[in-house]
């Protein structure tokens, strides 16, 4: 893994951030999991006429989900390369 | 950011071990990356009508993430300011 200035750890300090970003990961995928479920039910489910998902409901749900990974993933990219260019930026 | 941690670790509170500094700094940067997608998102996605992003969403997207960085950094040089001309009165 690739996380700056960790080689600069003793070997426990490493595993102790290694465990904490693992729960890290875990805890930001629940957590987005259920923010993606707020979001794509509120945008796609709008009617209560009948108790299971209708036809274009699933499908809204579908491209909901699809359009939120490429938002998602373009904003991390993004986010990557401004903060390299701040690191370059920032005086030494 | 880790100026920022840094400054605060040196009030008068044991000195954080460098693991516990780390691991702050990667929470901070989780965090700040969850409240941009919640921003950029309702800023920038305004229905999934189409499956894709379009071009207007992706450049939406672009300016959003390095304006909510560029407030982020703004943000913090402002508050190292405030907190330098009044420092919090010692109890």
């Amino acid at each position: 893994m690739s996380i700056p200035g960790m080689d600069q750890l003793s070997q426990r300090d490493q595993m102790q951030v290694v465990q904490a970003l693992n729960e890290m990961q875990m805890q930001d995928m629940m957590n987005m999991y259920n923010t993606l479920v707020e979001r794509c039910f509120n945008e796609c489910v709008t009617s209560f006429r009948t108790k299971g998902l209708e036809g274009h409901e699933e499908q809204c749900v579908t491209r909901c989900v699809q359009k939120f990974m490429s938002f998602s993933q373009r904003v991390s990219l993004r986010f990557q390369e401004k903060q390299q260019q701040m690191q370059l930026q920032k005086p030494a | 950011m880790a100026a920022l941690a840094a400054g605060q670790a040196g009030l008068g509170q044991p000195q954080a071990s460098p693991a516990d500094m780390m691991v702050a700094e990667l929470k901070g940067v989780s965090d700040i990356m969850a409240r941009m997608q919640l921003s950029c998102y309702s800023k920038c996605i305004a229905n999934v009508k189409e499956e894709k992003l379009s071009v207007g969403e992706m450049s939406c997207v672009d300016r959003c993430v390095n304006k909510f960085m560029d407030v982020h950094q703004k943000v913090g040089v402002e508050l190292q300011n405030s907190m330098a001309q009044q420092p919090p009165a010692a109890e």
